[in-house]
């Protein structure tokens, strides 16, 4: 992990993890430590959240680091194409087939198979996917030779598939072998201190002197996220590009994101997050108005210094705010 | 004797059942060209490469970008067409990196 700064960052073959709260901090922890064992592993979460990312930490910190790594996306293919693409097929095996073609399977043999929205592999491949798991040798389409892999497998998704399982959907059997260790990305919205960390990671790969004004950074907070990082990072793209100056203020963001009411009742984890957010909010703009002094501003929010200096590590603002605050 | 008819019944049955659960109607080509690939919605900025094989309905392409993930759309551009396509699946293997993508639009050059 290399230290920015601002936050930490990752790079993971050739993505970059930008982490600033304590429970990716945490998550990435549990990820070194499972990565070390065989397990196959589970990763759920919302679409954007970084699910795939965690799967590449997997592979980064296994003993198959240095072994390939097949990323495959279940959803990408209709389900006729997904079991050939799989496990290969043998020359004259259908119509096309003119040549043999190893399956993804073989080519992460001794490695790691991320495999995106496992929900949507149809029931048959299924079958076949967890003969693989248990370690059962399997056919090419139209082969007559085994073939045995070796394949540490990692699958995501973004739906229930405890539900699946109940709906019929999805095997009771697959989902407890893919279930070996479980682990749950929270949304964006959940870590805002990584939102605000992301934003300004993507804001200076557009341009190294754009600043978000004190209004739009409110605004990013605020705003929910259902797209999660994909989502973050379009909006930063649309932003530099509309903002005329190297500041981007309230404008320069989607009409969404500025438009956006937050829910006024909340319960739970979701209150607790939310006011954590008004928390942090409060202490920027009281900072910004004291052109980033903290006696004055622990004053102003009838806090101590001491407390606010630890409020802002909690949130990684160790240091004074950024100049976009000022 | 009787182990080999059984895998020859087994061969016949698995064949037609290929047939019958891949309709894939296209030919593979080996290529060799060159291809540049735009990632939608993603700072990975030009991707260069080569292409592996080519079919109506997708390509292979070996080039240096493993961020280039399963799932992203890409604009690509190589000597026979361009289009929109979505990286199906990518397999990262030290600094070798190779994809196969389904073409989604092209128009043929």
């Amino acid at each position: 992990m290399t230290k920015h700064p601002d936050f930490d960052t990752l790079s993971l073959a050739g993505i970059t993890a930008v982490i600033r709260s304590e429970s990716m901090r945490h998550l990435l922890a549990t990820v070194e430590r499972v990565a070390r064992t065989h397990a196959a592993v589970l990763i759920t979460g919302e679409s954007g959240s970084g699910k795939e990312l965690i799967a590449r930490a997997i592979h980064h910190y296994s003993l198959r680091c240095t072994k390939p790594l097949v990323d495959f996306n279940c959803a990408a293919l209709p389900e006729h194409l997904v079991e050939s693409e799989l496990f290969g097929y043998e020359k004259g095996a259908f119509s096309g087939a003119d040549a043999a073609k190893p399956g993804l399977f073989e080519l992460a043999n001794t490695g790691t198979m991320f495999m995106d929205e496992i929900a949507e592999v149809d029931p048959k491949t299924q079958v076949k996917l967890l003969r693989v798991l248990d370690g059962v040798p399997y056919y090419r389409l139209g082969g007559q030779k085994k073939v045995s892999t070796d394949v540490r497998i990692v699958a995501a998704t973004n739906q229930r598939l405890e539900e699946a399982v109940s709906a019929g959907k999805f095997r009771g059997d697959l989902y407890h072998r893919l279930n070996q260790i479980h682990i749950h990305v929270p949304s964006l919205r959940e870590r805002p201190e990584d939102m605000v960390g992301l934003a300004e990671y993507f804001l200076r790969a557009q341009s190294e002197r754009a600043v978000f004004s004190m209004e739009s950074m409110q605004a990013l907070v605020q705003y929910s996220w259902p797209g999660n990082v994909r989502e973050l990072r379009n909006a930063v793209l649309k932003a530099a590009m509309h903002a005329k100056g190297f500041e981007i203020g309230l404008s320069d963001l989607p009409p969404e994101i500025t438009g956006y009411q937050p829910a006024a009742v909340a319960s739970g984890e979701a209150l607790s997050c939310r006011l954590d957010v008004l928390e942090q909010q409060t202490i920027l703009k009281v900072l910004s108005e004291t052109g980033g002094h903290h006696q004055r501003a622990a004053e102003l929010l009838g806090i101590s210094r001491r407390t606010l200096t630890r409020k802002l590590k909690s949130y990684g603002m160790a240091t004074a705010p950024a100049p976009a605050f000022a | 004797m009787e182990w080999q008819q059984h895998q020859r019944r087994l061969s016949l049955k698995l064949r037609s059942k290929a047939v019958e659960l891949d309709r894939r109607q296209e030919q593979r080509f080996p290529e060799s060209g060159e291809i540049l690939l735009l990632a939608e919605g993603s700072q990975l900025g030009e991707i260069r490469g080569v292409l592996v094989d080519l079919s109506d309905a997708g390509f292979r392409a070996a080039h240096n970008c493993p961020a280039l993930s399963a799932g992203l759309v890409a604009y690509f551009f190589h000597s026979r067409a361009e289009g929109l396509a979505q990286v199906v699946w990518t397999r990262i293997s030290g600094d070798s990196v190779e994809s196969g993508l389904r073409i989604l639009r092209q128009k043929q050059s």
